[in-house]
């Protein structure tokens, strides 16, 4: 990758290259700062912009939204106690109390310089960190990616949200989603039932967009509309001063690492990072009698912890081809739209692409503080938008972000449907990630069982017989599916 | 008693019991191990329905009521979502979007007239003329576009 970092650099020292990157980290924010959108919805939002932009470009700015909404979600959680996104909800514990009293800037330049930390270690680390790991998947046959997505899936279910009899049943969902239409081996069509438009396949994108936007509509459709938010007085970012830092530096630097290790752990997500780097900073420091009045300790756990996040999930979603989070799962399923093939192959096979991936997404974080001082004192009137109109421009936008994808309008019904279910699911507790994300894993796990199978004529047993990574992986996915049932049989038997 | 809650786990019960079921009897079925279409499938259905047992097992025993919400409102919008989606390509995306915008936003209670037209026909037309004619990615047309 080193021999091609200046053909990266020229994909993004462009006009349209270094465009996107502040329209797009601009959007971002704006639309991680308005209630309800959140970091998954915004991509697909903006997904119908790209379509006719190169490839470089169009997943800059995809990369420039997520970002950028993972910290304009802190805008609307500090101004109405509202998170823009759920990585921002602990972002109001402390941070609306310092509005209250009138400190509204200062605690928008604690959130800032907290996610443009953040968010650029965990750049450096990604940097450093995925071609590491992509080398070392090179060497992996079909038994050792089955083991690999294996790993990668049930990582995702243990710490989904619920329970993980739902998050394993959701995943279970997606994978069999995945099934639909053509046999990647044999190319019979299964379960379409004489629906020629289902031979494809459910598109992927209009399965996300319809279980998280869609239904993310019906489900705030069902709430009263809140149009009473208050918003303090705001006019302008007040960046903190350095001496301001002195005896906080140990605390961000946990809550970047605490990000940045939570962020590669597939499926864990920003909220849940930002929310354990809050208890720890609630724990651990020298002002924690000030938590939940306004200290911004608080804000940098939570902010700095949110963003390192974003650098994080772009490891196993670059590097190996499985997606950190939902977000990222948007983000795999939109490389496809640009002609770029996910996997474990697919650094190797695009190394100009993930170059400018890599520093683009530097740029992109460091560009959050001038571009979050500027957006954030206009994105603050947006908040008074009236959610009726929100939600319908959501229905819009995401129905044409569906329709362009392959022109085809069925797609359009599919995510309709799919917004429904999802409604209906989500009422029940039931978690979407694990969906998403099982119809992404779906097909390579599928392919590599079976070509393993194949290649050791039906012997299930064979898959470990001399493939010591497969077992390895075999039994760390073990661990993690199994490690929350044992630990609470532990702590029963601990009580009596 | 049947709750809202006991409803879900046994659709989500009978859906892959009835997938399997449609296993039974196709004629590539029987190709053999990892080369049959529905080795892996059937693999992951059966996951499912164990699952999905679980689940029902869980809802039965902990009898947990359903947060109870109003589902009048969102049951017409879920409904709209559909009817908009089929009505997008004979109708247009215009007119489509001009009719789902006006009954959606009134659903949402929005009641002000001025505000609701305006909404309603200024976010279809910005999309019309940014994708149509900036971003040349046309948007599906309605047969009596030629009139205007």
């Amino acid at each position: 990758m080193i021999e091609t970092i200046d053909q990266s650099l020229e994909l993004i020292l462009t006009f349209e290259g270094i465009l996107v990157l502040l329209l797009g980290t601009t959007l971002g924010i704006v639309l991680g700062a308005l209630p309800g959108i959140g970091s998954t919805v915004a991509v697909a939002m903006v997904l119908p912009f790209t379509l006719t932009m190169s490839q470089a470009p169009a997943v800059l700015t995809l990369l420039a939204v997520y970002a950028g909404s993972v910290y304009g979600g802190s805008i609307s959680a500090i101004l109405i106690n509202t998170p823009g996104t759920p990585q921002s909800a602990a972002t109001c514990f402390d941070g609306y109390p310092m509005a209250k009293r009138g400190e509204a800037g200062l605690a928008l330049g604690w959130s800032t310089v907290a996610s443009v930390i953040g968010g650029t270690v965990s750049a450096v680390m990604l940097i450093f960190t995925a071609p590491q790991l992509a080398a070392l998947a090179l060497n992996f046959g079909p038994i050792e990616v089955f083991a690999l997505i294996l790993l990668g899936m049930t990582c995702i279910v243990s710490v989904s949200e619920g329970t993980v009899v739902k998050g394993l049943m959701m995943g279970m969902v997606g994978v069999f989603l995945s099934c639909v239409g053509g046999d990647p081996i044999t190319g019979e069509v299964r379960f379409t039932f004489g629906d020629y438009r289902l031979i494809a396949g459910f598109n992927l994108l209009a399965v996300v967009i319809g279980v998280f936007a869609l239904s993310e509509v019906l489900t705030r459709a069902a709430a009263k509309l809140d149009s009473s938010a208050q918003m303090f007085d705001f006019k302008g970012i007040v960046l903190p001063k350095l001496s301001d830092w002195r005896g906080r530096l140990t605390g961000l630097s946990k809550s970047v690492a605490i990000g940045c290790g939570i962020g590669i752990l597939p499926g864990t997500g920003a909220a849940t990072a930002a929310f354990i780097s809050y208890a720890e900073a609630r724990r651990s420091s020298p002002r924690k009698e000030g938590f939940g009045k306004g200290e911004p300790d608080g804000i940098i756990a939570s902010e700095s912890a949110n963003n390192a996040v974003t650098g994080g999930a772009l490891v196993p979603t670059l590097a190996l081809g499985i997606p950190g989070d939902a977000v990222t799962a948007v983000m795999l399923a939109t490389l496809t739209v640009h002609g770029i093939t996910p996997g474990i192959r697919l650094m190797e096979e695009n190394p100009v692409i993930i170059g400018a991936i890599f520093l683009g997404f530097l740029v992109i974080n460091l560009l959050l503080l001038p571009l979050g001082a500027l957006v954030s004192r206009g994105a603050a009137p947006l908040l008074r938008m009236p959610e009726a109109f929100m939600l319908v421009t959501i229905v819009v936008l995401c129905t044409i972000g569906v329709y362009f994808v392959n022109g085809n309008p069925f797609d359009i019904l599919v995510a309709a449907l799919a917004g429904i279910v999802g409604f209906l699911l989500r009422r029940q507790g039931f978690p979407m990630a694990p969906l998403v994300i099982g119809m992404v894993l779906g097909p390579t796990l599928e392919i590599s069982l079976r070509q393993g199978l194949i290649l050791t004529d039906g012997r299930f047993s064979a898959f470990f017989v001399g493939h010591p990574i497969a077992v390895v992986l075999v039994s760390v996915a073990a661990f993690a599916l199994l490690w929350k049932p044992l630990r609470y049989l532990w702590r029963q038997s601990r009580v009596q | 008693m049947l709750t809202e809650k006991s409803i879900g786990a046994i659709a989500l019960l009978l859906t892959p019991l009835a997938l399997l079921f449609s296993t039974i009897g196709l004629e590539f079925a029987d190709l053999g191990g990892a080369f049959s279409p529905v080795f892996f499938p059937r693999i992951i259905l059966w996951l499912w329905v164990g699952l999905a047992g679980l689940n029902l097992i869980s809802t039965v025993w902990s009898r947990a009521p359903t947060e109870a919400r109003p589902l009048a409102r969102v049951g017409l919008l879920a409904l709209l979502l559909p009817v908009y989606a089929l009505s997008i390509m004979p109708a247009g995306f215009f007119l489509a979007s001009l009719v789902f915008c006006l009954v959606t936003l009134r659903l949402l209670g929005w009641t002000k007239p001025v505000s609701l037209i305006a909404f309603s026909v200024g976010l279809p037309a910005t999309l019309v003329i940014l994708f149509n004619h900036w971003l040349s990615l046309p948007l599906p047309t309605s047969p009596i576009t030629y009139l205007f």
